[in-house]
């Protein structure tokens, strides 16, 4: 589902708030399923961080890949916009995207999309696909979406450095909530994660705002870089995160944190760049289309 | 014609797989020319294949977890291990992607990537750089463990790997590199008698001094060990008359062993002979698949011998007090004879 | 897998035969596998009995059908359904060798009646073949030499190279090492021992009839020969001088009653010994000599391990001589020669011929042997 308006023209940027809003409205309507059984097991919410999803995926092109985490499910959405494919495989059906075998955290779209729960496991599988785009020349590259508790991991910093001695076509976008689990950033992670990629030789780009188009002129920039062949690039993109760790956790933060963290929620700041009328024609369509999917007779628990 | 070595055989297999395939890759640690690999496998390869001979950092994960991308992305690459006893550090990327992603994603994403390295003491290297251990691989789903040995050529094996839509994990036994390739003519004039036979597509060979009605049991063992056990079983024929079918599969973890049962029901018993540390091991999980699988046709429960569950002193002179020698192996076997 | 692995050779012409399990009615298609009278690899006449089974009517000895080398295709005590190969039978040492594990370059060597230079040999081997002056690269063939392939290229060597068909008409041949041996034991039999010579008829007739009842009620064929054997033994226990030796004037009257059975093979004479017959049943003193029959054709080196005999007795009755005077055997104090003459039915007569050391009993003791012994042939009945 890659854009093919022209940029920044009205219709381009109601497609990028529909791509939000269909994140958004999905995985909101989750909670419920998981309460009432109809999804087993958990799931990972990525609520506030849909501006930076839907901007990094509009500066793709068709043959590029996504590696993803376990929160996933708005890097598919915002590719894909296959949101029946995403519930049957999250209600574990035969006919789900990976036949119900892999749900909420290893969804996969063969040659396009691929997501494993491990937490920055799947950085160095995405540094090994950019090594196939490389050698095939075709100017292709390989995002993959880790957050800040990811850095943690050592695995993440051996792809870093053969990313950058390669200078494999691989762009690492870092959705720093500020939390690993329920973790806080300040004990977890020791120094600045940017000074981390530039050791590596890695340029990155640091993003403190839920604004769509700051947010997309960045990852333009950088997949542009990336896509010369200029070598790996990083953007980090400061998002809030409007929910729990997963949907079984429950609000892992204060109230009064929660309020502050709202008030950087990028849909009512994308959708207040939109003309009034377009923005509600918009959210209508994609409620409509939710609420078709969640109540379809065989969106139900399973005896 | 002067027999090869295996090292020079996999070397030459190496060659024939990135010459026919130009999606093949080969990566690991200090394999470049002219140092070709700590054990010299991969000599005048990344002169001969520019930039599909690829030397890394030290990074294990890293360089298994690229090899698996590699291999989403329709690549074949071969990542070399420098030391088994290294392997553990990769060890999630093959647990939780290289073997999950075949499976999960419902066979849209085949992972057949080949980790080859070498294993095994004889060399006085060391507590951690003396183990066998494929056996906490051999019980991950999805993976294949097989072990190289001096009677199957490498090219077909590593090509079937490539073949398998999971990872797969080559061992290869340091004592292996420098040994002499058995021929089938050089075999004759040793005396032997052989059978070649599968397990599903991975080869193996039985191996008798005698008619196999005649032989007293049937040992199995793998890789460089196997060979071990030729030097045991030739003593035990030549000084007591104790004769053993000696069995050597390639394929550690195959999902039939219904071909060793029926050389195994006529004879009746059955010994399982390792390098690595007892317990919890390769010979007892076959054991206890003979005891389930054949029980009724065997004399007695079948037999697990290895090393000592210990570390491998770095004295050279002391590994036998952990690894299972040749002599130890004869005294047993000879008793289990009686 | 459900085919067998392991290939057997093929060849053209045939190697082997399979003998089937006999259905010998239309009831009895299955059998159980009672005793097997040879070895695996063991070499068999045509004719020789090579297992015994029971149906359910009958115990039967079968016969090989050819002459061969056997391998033994099931187990003693199980089961088998009609048609089924109780053994395979090569029709030539190299045959039977080359039914192992095929080698895949197997064709380097089209010949494998070739001796493979620089053959590997066990332990056993060497030291048996070094004890019997046999060179090791005679032997034919591929592969390691155990002990067995030796004792078997023996046995060949002893008893299939001389053969009736190959005795020279005239000329001049040598004693074998077994012949030379009995005739120098003769020779110094009559320095130590002075022979006397008893006779007695005995009626045939009651005991033909009772080895053909035993036959019939026990379903085992038993012989004469058996019964003279515990006969023998029985008598011997009372006439203990004729089962004693001499060494100057002292008497040595044995413990043992040991019975060596003169058999006639091909031109050897050999005697294996039978101990204790006067205890043991009729049926195991049969299978006793059936399998002493079978050793003595292979004349395997084991019967040069056979216990001192105390007695010799000689049955040359089923070769049709009417009276058979023994010689004195050294150390023994009598021997027994059997014959028969008449024709069936009440004229058939056994001729008891007792040859003793008159150096230790006189002919009346001698005679009184006899008369014991014949009583008991006359009442076979008493001896079961």
């Amino acid at each position: 589902m890659i854009m093919s308006f022209d940029r920044y023209s009205e219709e381009w940027l109601l497609d990028c708030y529909r791509r939000m809003r269909l994140i958004r409205e999905f995985e909101e309507s989750l909670p419920r399923l998981y309460r009432e059984g109809i999804i087993s097991g958990t799931g990972h919410l990525c609520l506030g961080q849909e501006a930076g999803t839907v901007a990094v995926i509009a500066a793709l092109n068709e043959a590029d890949v996504v590696f993803s985490n376990h929160r996933g499910h708005g890097h598919f959405l915002a590719l894909t916009g296959d949101a029946p494919g995403l519930l049957r495989e999250l209600m574990g059906r035969p006919d789900g995207l990976c036949g119900g075998k892999g749900g909420s955290q290893h969804l996969c779209l063969p040659g396009r999309f691929f997501s494993n729960g491990i937490l920055g496991g799947m950085v160095p599988c995405a540094t090994g696909y950019a090594v196939a785009l490389q050698a095939s020349g075709a100017g292709n590259l390989v995002v993959v979406f880790l957050g800040d508790g990811a850095l943690g991991e050592g695995v993440v910093y051996e792809s870093f450095n053969l990313a950058s001695l390669w200078r494999l076509p691989i762009l690492f976008v870092i959705e720093d909530n500020g939390y690993s689990q329920s973790t806080p950033k300040a004990r977890h992670l020791a120094g600045q994660i940017s000074l981390r990629l530039e050791a590596f030789g890695i340029e990155t780009q640091v993003v403190a705002s839920t604004d769509l188009l700051r947010l997309w002129t960045s990852a333009e920039e950088s997949v542009s870089r990336v896509r010369i062949g200029a070598g790996p690039c990083c953007l980090i993109f400061e998002s809030p995160r409007l929910c729990g760790h997963s949907v079984n956790s429950g609000e892992l933060v204060e109230e009064s944190e929660l309020a502050r963290l709202r008030r950087e929620d990028p849909l009512p700041l994308m959708r207040s760049k939109l003309p009034e009328g377009s923005a509600s024609a918009v959210e209508a369509e994609v409620h409509f289309l939710l609420q078709e999917l969640f109540t379809a007779p065989w969106v139900r628990a399973v005896p | 014609m002067t027999p090869l070595t295996f090292r020079e055989c996999l070397n030459r297999a190496l060659d024939r797989i990135l010459a026919e395939d130009d999606r093949a890759y080969i990566l690991g640690e200090d394999i470049l020319d002219p140092y070709g690999g700590a054990f010299k496998v991969t000599t005048g390869l990344s002169t001969r294949y520019p930039g599909r001979v690829r030397s890394t950092p030290v990074s294990e994960a890293g360089i298994i977890g690229v090899s698996i991308g590699m291999a989403l992305a329709g690549l074949h690459p071969i990542v070399e291990i420098m030391f088994a006893d290294f392997l553990t550090l990769g060890f999630d990327q093959l647990f939780n992607h290289a073997t999950k992603f075949p499976y999960m994603y419902d066979g849209r994403a085949p992972c057949p990537v080949v980790v080859r390295t070498p294993t095994g003491a004889g060399r006085g290297y060391g507590p951690t750089h003396s183990q066998c251990p494929e056996k906490y691989f051999l019980g991950m789903p999805g993976l294949t463990v097989v072990a190289a040995n001096h009677h199957t050529d490498p090219y077909p094996l590593i090509k079937q790997l490539q073949n398998d839509r999971g990872p797969a994990l080559l061992i290869e036994h340091k004592g292996l590199y420098a040994q002499t390739m058995w021929t089938g003519e050089r075999l004759g004039e040793a005396g032997w008698q052989w059978l070649d036979f599968k397990f599903g597509e991975f080869p193996a060979r039985a191996l008798s001094l005698v008619e196999p009605r005649r032989c007293h049991m049937v040992v199995v063992a793998y890789g460089e060990f196997a060979r071990r056990l030729e030097e045991v079983v030739m003593e035990l024929a030549l000084e007591d008359e104790i004769f053993c079918l000696l069995v050597c599969p390639t394929r550690l973890n195959p999902s039939s062993m219904e071909p060793l049962w029926q050389l195994a029901r006529p004879i009746g018993r059955l010994v399982f002979a390792e390098e690595g540390a007892q317990g919890w091991s390769w010979g007892t999980e076959w054991a206890y698949r003979a005891q389930v699988e054949c029980g009724s046709s065997l004399e007695a429960a079948p037999v697990c011998l290895a090393s000592r569950a210990d570390i491998i002193p770095c004295n050279i002179w002391r590994e036998s007090e952990t690894i299972l020698t040749t002599e130890r192996l004869t005294t047993r076997l000879r008793e289990l004879a009686r | 897998m459900s085919e067998d692995l392991i290939q057997k050779s093929a060849t053209e012409q045939p190697d082997w035969v399979d003998f089937l399990l006999p259905v010998t009615n239309a009831n009895d298609t299955s059998a159980f596998v009672l005793k097997w009278y040879v070895e695996e690899g063991d070499r068999i006449d045509a004719g020789s009995p090579l297992l015994a089974i029971e149906t359910s009517k009958a115990s039967l000895e079968l016969e090989s059908p050819v002459e061969g080398f056997v391998e033994r295709m099931v187990s003693e005590g199980t089961k088998v359904a009609g048609a089924t190969p109780l053994a395979r039978i090569y029709l030539s040492w190299e045959a039977y060798a080359a039914s192992a594990l095929v080698g895949a370059d197997q064709s380097e060597n089209q010949n494998p009646a070739a001796s493979q230079p620089g053959r590997m040999a066990t332990k056993a081997a060497l030291e048996l073949a070094a004890a019997m002056g046999l060179d090791l690269a005679e032997l034919p063939g591929r592969g390691l030499i155990t002990k067995r392939e030796v004792e078997r290229w023996l046995a060949q060597q002893q008893v299939y190279e001389v053969s009736p068909k190959s005795h020279p008409q005239s000329g001049e041949m040598s004693l074998s090492a077994n012949q030379w041996r009995i005739a120098c034991a003769l020779r110094n039999a009559l320095t130590t021992g002075v022979p006397g010579f008893v006779s007695r008829s005995v009626a045939a007739n009651s005991l033909v009839t009772f080895c053909q009842d035993y036959a019939r009620s026990h379903r085992f064929a038993l012989s004469e020969t058996d019964v003279f054997l515990k006969a023998c033994a029985r008598t011997l226990l009372q006439f203990t001088y004729l089962n004693a030796s001499r060494q100057s004037n002292t008497v040595h009257l044995y413990s043992q009653v040991r019975i060596a059975l003169a058999l006639n093979v091909e031109d050897q004479l050999v005697a294996p010994v039978i101990v204790g017959a006067e205890r043991l049943s009729l049926r195991d003193i049969a299978t006793w000599r059936l399998q002493a029959q079978l050793r003595v054709r292979r004349a395997e080196p084991e019967l040069l391990d056979q216990p001192e005999p105390t007695f010799t007795l000689s049955n040359l009755a089923p070769e049709g001589v009417e009276l058979f005077i023994p010689n004195l055997v050294p150390r023994q104090a009598g021997t027994l020669g059997i014959g028969k003459r008449g024709a069936r039915g009440s004229s058939l007569e056994w001729v008891l011929c007792l040859t003793f050391d008159h150096t230790i009993v006189n002919g009346g003791y001698a005679a009184r042997f006899l008369k014991s012994l014949a009583d008991l042939l006359t009442q076979p009945e008493s001896l079961v």
